[in-house]
């Protein structure tokens, strides 16, 4: 078994195609995990200085008690409290190399869009490096949540995470469907030019456990931009704004500015409702937050009719 | 005159300096001698590669401009690093992690021989019509790369940064891999500084004075846009230094190129240094792109340099 775990992790080495097809003997294998560019983490090993690249990480590893061993994160990680002290090591979208390898690590944690560049250098340097697909699904964060419960070796402490995540959104869902009637919601991420979230987006799918129907579901693109006439033709019953670090920056008032007198409904009924954009946009347990109060906003609005 | 070389010299020098003791992480002279990792792994190669991109881009300038008889031309007027950042992308979203360089030169060649194919009439390269397909082209595979970003977005997020220039990720790997082409394309360059003198009075001129007009141009060409190729491959798109490096040159030095051409390396590789150690220090433990100091810094210094050449010609 151990000798075939090796030959296994020898032939992922040589090729990324080989990769998925070794998932499935790679998953009876279970000392070794394996991201989407071919880093190998040893589960046996225990990390004690680890970098973080992405807020979202932070604040998982921090929720399953791992947040102790966190010697470095981004100038964007602002939860739990924590972080302020943490060595920052730079941007999330561009880590400094420099001031990452100056802390000396011994485990890096980015995402995998971001930070294949820096990880095949941090790499260079003998440091394990594992990267984090959090943008397209809801699983992606329990895979998150479970691989990081792996990693540190608090696995007791993520499964439990994940249980009271499941249950509070299972939660939600069901007050969720039980509500009168159910808004068509609008997100906007920018008001010129008018921004919104496309197919691809786990947000849509946030939306329906809170209990609303998203109206930019089928669009492609990830970020599409959207006209006001197709606005006013989609009619939502609520307007979220994505406002906070987590979005663009954009502010109810803003958006208002950009949206009054063109008679759409949401806004002259004053349905026009700012939500943390941290709470949403980072895939991190948070999240579950950002649905509650998503929900809270649905269940006034379908009190008011 | 040689004092003016001296001084392109003491800039080169000042920048290295300047760029090898300032970061985002402090190191002193003993950390230095016993091997700190942080300088000898990521520093000292940044900075080497920096130096080889400004020196390539500012080459590849300095040709192009001759070739051109035009004071605009620069390393992306053919479209040779829209060509590299399309083949770069391709090669990410095909999970091709393997092979950016590979695809960076590809889809810069590629560009290259498409402009060619457009522009070329009877055998010959009129300068309008490369110029102008050119410019077409590089247009066409911009809004290629644009439309990819929008539509597929999400894998080439991570190139956002990337493509507005940033040695971050330079290791010895891109000096090792970039050295050979660049001092190649130099010396290759070098021998054709001579023509590049004759072919500034144009292409009949050239031909009359026993110069290969067709094949020189073409061996230009296709040797300035590999080094921009591999330029583009290791640290994104910088615009500015290819076109202003040699026109201070010019104004300090004088059009012949063989003098131009080696004070072009060496002034636009101590310009890159040392917006690169800008591009690191302005914002620590953030970075500022590479691309947007080489502009802010360039134009203005640019626009000076010419009103005082045109005040010393009045």
């Amino acid at each position: 078994m151990g000798k075939k775990c090796l030959l296994d992790m020898l032939r992922v080495k040589l090729s990324f195609i080989l990769l998925f097809l070794l998932s499935e003997i790679a998953f009876s294998c279970p000392p070794f995990l394996y991201d989407e560019l071919g880093n190998v983490i040893d589960v046996k090993h225990k990390f004690s200085r680890i970098v973080s690249l992405a807020p979202a990480i932070t604040e998982t590893l921090f929720a399953i008690g791992a947040g102790s061993r966190v010697v470095g994160v981004t100038l964007f990680d602002n939860y739990p409290k924590e972080v302020e002290r943490i060595f920052k090591v730079g941007d999330f979208s561009n880590p400094n190399l420099e001031r990452v390898i100056s802390v000396k690590p011994d485990l890096v944690l980015g995402i995998s869009n971001l930070h294949f560049r820096l990880m095949k250098r941090i790499k260079e340097f003998g440091i394990s490096c594992y990267t984090f697909k959090l943008y397209d699904t809801f699983e992606e964060l329990y895979a998150m949540i479970d691989a990081l419960g792996k990693i540190t070796g608090n696995e007791r402490e993520a499964n439990l995470l994940i249980g009271e995540l499941k249950e509070r959104i299972k939660g939600i869902e069901d007050r969720g469907k039980a509500l009168k009637a159910h808004p068509k919601v609008f997100l906007a991420l920018w008001d010129s030019p008018l921004a919104t979230i496309g197919r691809r987006s786990y947000i849509h799918e946030v939306i329906r456990i809170a209990g609303g129907f998203s109206i930019t579901s089928d669009l492609e693109a990830y970020f599409p931009i959207y006209s006001i006439e197709r606005l006013i033709l989609g009619d939502p019953d609520i307007i979220l704004v994505a406002g906070g670090n987590g979005g663009m920056g954009l502010s109810r008032d803003r958006l208002l500015k950009a949206l009054s007198g063109k008679g759409i409904r949401a806004v002259e009924r004053g349905n026009v409702y700012e939500i943390d954009g941290d709470l949403i946009f980072r895939l991190s347990p948070r999240i579950v937050e950002g649905i509650g109060i998503l929900y809270k906003v649905f269940e006034r609005w379908a009190g008011k009719d | 005159m040689k004092r003016r070389g001296l001084l392109i010299f003491l800039l080169l020098i000042f920048s290295i300096f300047i760029s090898l003791f300032e970061g985002s992480v402090r190191i002193s002279l003993g950390e230095i001698m016993t091997g700190s990792p942080v300088f000898w792994k990521i520093r000292l190669p940044r900075i080497i590669n920096a130096f080889m991109v400004g020196a390539s881009l500012s080459l590849s300038g300095s040709v192009l401009q001759a070739l051109f008889r035009n004071p605009l031309a620069e390393p992306y007027l053919l479209g040779v690093s829209a060509g590299a950042a399309v083949g770069v992308s391709i090669s990410i979203l095909l999970k091709l992690a393997w092979s950016i360089e590979l695809c960076s030169f590809l889809g810069s060649m590629f560009s290259l021989i498409l402009v060619y194919k457009i522009a070329v009439r009877n055998g010959f390269l009129p300068t309008e019509d490369l110029l102008l397909a050119g410019v077409a082209i590089n247009a066409l595979l911009s809004a290629l790369l644009g439309f990819l970003m929008y539509m597929v977005g999400r894998e080439l997020h991570g190139l956002l940064f990337w493509m507005w220039g940033s040695f971050g990720t330079s290791s010895w790997g891109n000096v090792i891999r970039g050295f050979p082409i660049f001092l190649f394309t130099f010396f290759l360059l070098v021998r054709h500084a001579d023509d590049l003198n004759i072919m500034l009075w144009g292409d009949e001129h050239a031909l009359q004075m026993g110069v290969d007009v067709r094949r020189v141009k073409k061996s230009l060409l296709i040797s300035s846009s590999l080094i921009t190729a591999i330029s583009v491959a290791s640290s994104g798109i910088i615009g500015f230094v290819g076109l202003v490096t040699p026109h201070i040159v010019r104004i300090m030095l004088g059009p012949d190129h063989k003098v131009l051409l080696p004070f072009s390396v060496l002034l636009g590789g101590g310009i890159l240094v040392l917006a690169d150690a800008l591009s690191r220090s302005l914002v620590s433990p953030a970075e500022v792109p590479v691309g947007l100091i080489t502009a802010l810094g360039g134009a203005p210094f640019f626009i000076y340099l010419l009103r005082k050449w045109r005040k010393s010609d009045a």
